[in-house]
C-alpha cells in the first residue's frame, strides 16, 4: 500500500512541475524593467509585492560594473533629462552612479549639411549623458540596499533576479485566466500582472495580442566611443542633420566622446568595417564638410577604394575650415575626433512604433515595447523611465484603494497619462526626420530659415528646451 | 459594346509584327494609320525636316501622292494636324520597344521608364531644327487642350509599359510629373547643342530620379497617414478610458 502511493506522488510531481506565484513579474532587464522593480520595492506602499524579473541576457557585467567598474566606455550611452534624473534621485538608485563616468552638458549645437543654418540651445545641466551600463548598475545596487534595509531573508525580500533566462511561452491559467509565463529553465510563473520591458520584439505584447504600428526608417544608428584631440573645456552636444541621418557627437568625461550616426543601411554596415582611422576623418568631415564631399567619400568607399582618401578629406576640411579664426572655430565645430575604442562600433536599425494601448487585462507595456523612435532627440530612454513612474503612480493608487493590481481599471490611467505625451514626442522626432532627409533647395531655404528665426526667439527655446527637459 | 484588344492595323509598316496593347479603353480611341489623311500627313512628316511644321508640308505630301489641292480641306486645323500626328505616331511607336530584349532585361520600373523616355526624346532628332516651332504651336489657345492630353497620354503610355500599377494617389502624382518632366526635356532639347543631344539624355537620368522619390513620397505619406488616424483613434481611447 505504501508502495503505490509513493509512485503516485513521484509521478505527479514530474508531470506538473512546480508553478510560482507572484503579483508582478517584469520581463526584461534593461533600464526600464529594473527602475520598475527598484521603485516599486522603494514605495512604501507596493514594497510589499512578490516580484519577479526574467532577463535573457546575463547580467553579470551589471552586477560586476560598481565594484570592479571597467576603464572604458561602453558605446550604449543614452542622454538622460533632469526629469529622469529626478526619477532615479527618488528611486534612491542615482547616489550609486559612478559620478565620474556621467557628463552633464550645457548646451547643444545643432547644424545642417545643406546650409550654414545653425541653432545653439543652451541651458544649465539641460541633460547628462550616462552609460546603459551605469544606470542598470545603480538600479541593481538600490534593489540590494532595499534588500539589506528590509532585513528579510533574501528568499522573503520578494524581488528575484534571474538572468540568462528566456521567455519560452505564455498562456493563460484554466481557472482565474491569470498569465503564466513558461521559462527555458523549466519553470512556470504565474502573475497577478505581467509587465514587458522587453523591448521592441516584446513577447508579452505578442502574447496580449496588442497591436504595434510604424515603419522602419531605412536607416541603420551606428555607435561609436572616441576620443578627442584635448578634454573638452565646454561641455556641449553637437548635431548635424545630413540628408542621410543626423550625426551626434556628445560629451563624455575628459576627453572621450559618444558618437550616434543614423545613415542609410547600405552606408552604415560600410562604417563598421572600414578601416578605423577612415572612420574617424570621417566622422570629422561629417561636422565640416558639404554633403556632395560626403556622398563622393560614400561612393569611394562603397567601391572599396581608399587610396589617398585619409589625405584628401583633411586638405579638404583644412581648406572648409581656414577662413574661420580659433575662435569661430570652437564655437562651430566639435573637436576632432583622434581614436576610437576597439571594437566599439555597432549597428541598429531606426524605427518608430507605437503599440495601441499599453495595457490589457493583467498585462502592461513599458519603454521601448510600447513606443520606439529615432535616437535623434535622444528621448527613447526618457520615455520608457516616465512610462515606469507613471505606471508605479497607477498601482500604488490602484493598493490604496484595495483594487486587484492586474485590473485594467488599475492600469489604464497609466496609459491615458502616457499615450499623449509618448505619441507627441514620436511624432515630433518622426517629422523632425523627414525634414531634414530632403535635399529640394526651396525646403532647404525653408527651414533655415525657420532654424536661424528660432535661434533668435530666446523665450521659444527656452520653452522648447523645457519640453525637451521636462522642467 | 468593348472591342476586343486592340490590334495595330498591319499596313502601319513599323508595327508589322502585330503587337497587341496590353489594356483597351473606349475613351482612348484607336488611332486610325490607313485613312487617307493619315497616309498624307506620314509622307508630310517626312518632308518637314525641309519645310518645317508647315502647311507646305502637306500640301507638297498631298500633291506628291496624286491628290488634288482640295483634299486640304480634311486638315481643318492646318499646321496642327500635322503636329499632332507626329505626336500620337511617335507615342504608338513607343509599343515597338517594350518587346525588345533590351527592355525586357530591365528589372526596375525607373530603368524601364528612363529607356521609354530617351526613345522618345530621341525621336524627336529628325526635327530638332523645327522642335521651337511645334512647341510653340502647342501652347496655342486653340490646340493646349489637345497637346496637353496628348502629353498625359504619353506620360501615362510610358508608366504603364515599365509597370506602374499604382491605382491610388501615386498614380496622378507619377504622372503629372512624368509629363512635366517631358515638357522640361524637351524644351531642353531644343535648346541643347551637343551632339545627338547626349546632354538631353544625360538630364533625363538626373530628372527621373526626382520622380521616384516623388513616389515614394506618396507611399510614406500614406503610411502615415494610416498610422496618424490609427493613433488618434488610440488617443482618444486612452482618454476615454479615464471614465
Amino acid at each position: 500500500m505504501s508502495l503505490i502511493f509513493k509512485r503516485a506522488l513521484a509521478t505527479a510531481k514530474s508531470v506538473v512541475p512546480p508553478v510560482k506565484t507572484v503579483d508582478v513579474l517584469i520581463i526584461g532587464g534593461g533600464p526600464a524593467g529594473l527602475t520598475l522593480g527598484a521603485s516599486l520595492k522603494n514605495s512604501s506602499i507596493t514594497k510589499d509585492l512578490k516580484i519577479e524579473l526574467v532577463e535573457g541576457f546575463n547580467l553579470d557585467p551589471v552586477k560586476k560594473f560598481y565594484d570592479e567598474t571597467p576603464e572604458h566606455f561602453t558605446n550604449r550611452v543614452v542622454s538622460l533629462t533632469p526629469q529622469t534624473i529626478n526619477f532615479l534621485e527618488k528611486t534612491g538608485s542615482w547616489k550609486f552612479i559612478k559620478q565620474d563616468r556621467i557628463q552633464p552638458y550645457d548646451s547643444i549645437v545643432v547644424t545642417e549639411g545643406l546650409s550654414d543654418a545653425k541653432i545653439e540651445f543652451d541651458h544649465h545641466s539641460m541633460a547628462t549623458m550616462v552609460e546603459n551600463v551605469n544606470i542598470q548598475s545603480s538600479l541593481y545596487q538600490r534593489i540590494k540596499e532595499l534588500e539589506q534595509e528590509s532585513e528579510l531573508k533574501s528568499e522573503d525580500f520578494g524581488l528575484n533576479l534571474r538572468d540568462n533566462t528566456r521567455v519560452e511561452q505564455i498562456t493563460k491559467d484554466e481557472t482565474n485566466q491569470w498569465p503564466v509565463v513558461h521559462l527555458s529553465t523549466g519553470e512556470q510563473i504565474k502573475t497577478r500582472l505581467l509587465v514587458g520591458a522587453d523591448g521592441f520584439n516584446s513577447p508579452v505584447r505578442k502574447f496580449s495580442g496588442i497591436e504595434s504600428r510604424g515603419w522602419f526608417y531605412n536607416r541603420f544608428g551606428v555607435v561609436a566611443t572616441l576620443k578627442l584631440e584635448f578634454p573638452v573645456f565646454k561641455y556641449a552636444g553637437w548635431q548635424r542633420f545630413l540628408p542621410t541621418g543626423p550625426i551626434a557627437l556628445l560629451p563624455l568625461p575628459d576627453d572621450n566622446a559618444t558618437l550616434v550616426w543614423s545613415q542609410t543601411v547600405e552606408n552604415s554596415e560600410m562604417l563598421t568595417k572600414i578601416d578605423s582611422e577612415i572612420f574617424i576623418n570621417l566622422i570629422n568631415a561629417a561636422f565640416v564638410l558639404e554633403d556632395v564631399d560626403m556622398q563622393f567619400y560614400y561612393k569611394q568607399l562603397n567601391k572599396g577604394e581608399t587610396e589617398g582618401l585619409i589625405e584628401d578629406i583633411q586638405w579638404r576640411i583644412n581648406h572648409a575650415t581656414q577662413k574661420y579664426s580659433d575662435e569661430q572655430l570652437e564655437e562651430n565645430f566639435p573637436l576632432k575626433v583622434v581614436s576610437i575604442e576597439e571594437n566599439s562600433r555597432a549597428r541598429f536599425p531606426l524605427k518608430l512604433s507605437h503599440a495601441d494601448s499599453y495595457v490589457s487585462e493583467r498585462i502592461a507595456l513599458v519603454g521601448d515595447a510600447a513606443h520606439t523612435t529615432h535616437p535623434l532627440a535622444g528621448q527613447g530612454l526618457n520615455m520608457g523611465q516616465m512610462d515606469v513612474q507613471s505606471l508605479v503612480g497607477a498601482i500604488e493608487k490602484g493598493m490604496q484603494r484595495g483594487l486587484d493590481i492586474g485590473n485594467p481599471l488599475v492600469l489604464e490611467p497609466y496609459w491615458a497619462d502616457r499615450y499623449p505625451e509618448n505619441h507627441l514626442l514620436l511624432g515630433v522626432v518622426d517629422k523632425l526626420h523627414k525634414l531634414y532627409s530632403i535635399r529640394s533647395e526651396p525646403i532647404v531655404a525653408l527651414r533655415s530659415f525657420g532654424l536661424k528665426a528660432v535661434n533668435s526667439m530666446s523665450l521659444l527655446k527656452d520653452f522648447m528646451i523645457g519640453k525637451v527637459s521636462g522642467k | 459594346m468593348f472591342k476586343q484588344l486592340r490590334v495595330i492595323p498591319r499596313s502601319f509598316s513599323p508595327l508589322r509584327s502585330s503587337i497587341t496593347r496590353s489594356y483597351h479603353s473606349e475613351d482612348h480611341k484607336p488611332f486610325q494609320f490607313t485613312t487617307p489623311q493619315t497616309k498624307i500627313l506620314d509622307e508630310a512628316l517626312n518632308l518637314v525636316p525641309i519645310y518645317g511644321f508647315q502647311h507646305k508640308a502637306i500640301l507638297e505630301a498631298s500633291r506628291s501622292q496624286g491628290y488634288s489641292d482640295a483634299i486640304q480641306s480634311l486638315f481643318s486645323n492646318g499646321t496642327y494636324d500635322l503636329i499632332h500626328h507626329h505626336l500620337v505616331k511617335q507615342r504608338e511607336l513607343l509599343q515597338t520597344f517594350i518587346t525588345t530584349d533590351e527592355f525586357t532585361s530591365l528589372k526596375s520600373e525607373n530603368d524601364k521608364v528612363k529607356f521609354l523616355l530617351k526613345k522618345r526624346i530621341m525621336a524627336n532628332q529628325p526635327y530638332l531644327k523645327h522642335l521651337n516651332q511645334l512647341q510653340s504651336y502647342l501652347v496655342l489657345p486653340p490646340y493646349f487642350q489637345y497637346s496637353s492630353n496628348e502629353l498625359h497620354n504619353l506620360s501615362d503610355d510610358i508608366l504603364h509599359y515599365s509597370g506602374d500599377f499604382s491605382n491610388d494617389f501615386a498614380w496622378y502624382s507619377k504622372r503629372l510629373s512624368l509629363s512635366s518632366t517631358y515638357v522640361a526635356l524637351e524644351l531642353f532639347q531644343s535648346q541643347d547643342k551637343s551632339n545627338n543631344s547626349t546632354k538631353t539624355l544625360e538630364l533625363i537620368d538626373k530628372r527621373l530620379n526626382g520622380i521616384n522619390e516623388l513616389g515614394n513620397f506618396y507611399n510614406d505619406a500614406e503610411e502615415f497617414l494610416k498610422f496618424s488616424i490609427n493613433s488618434s483613434i488610440n488617443l482618444f481611447k486612452s482618454q476615454a478610458s479615464r471614465g
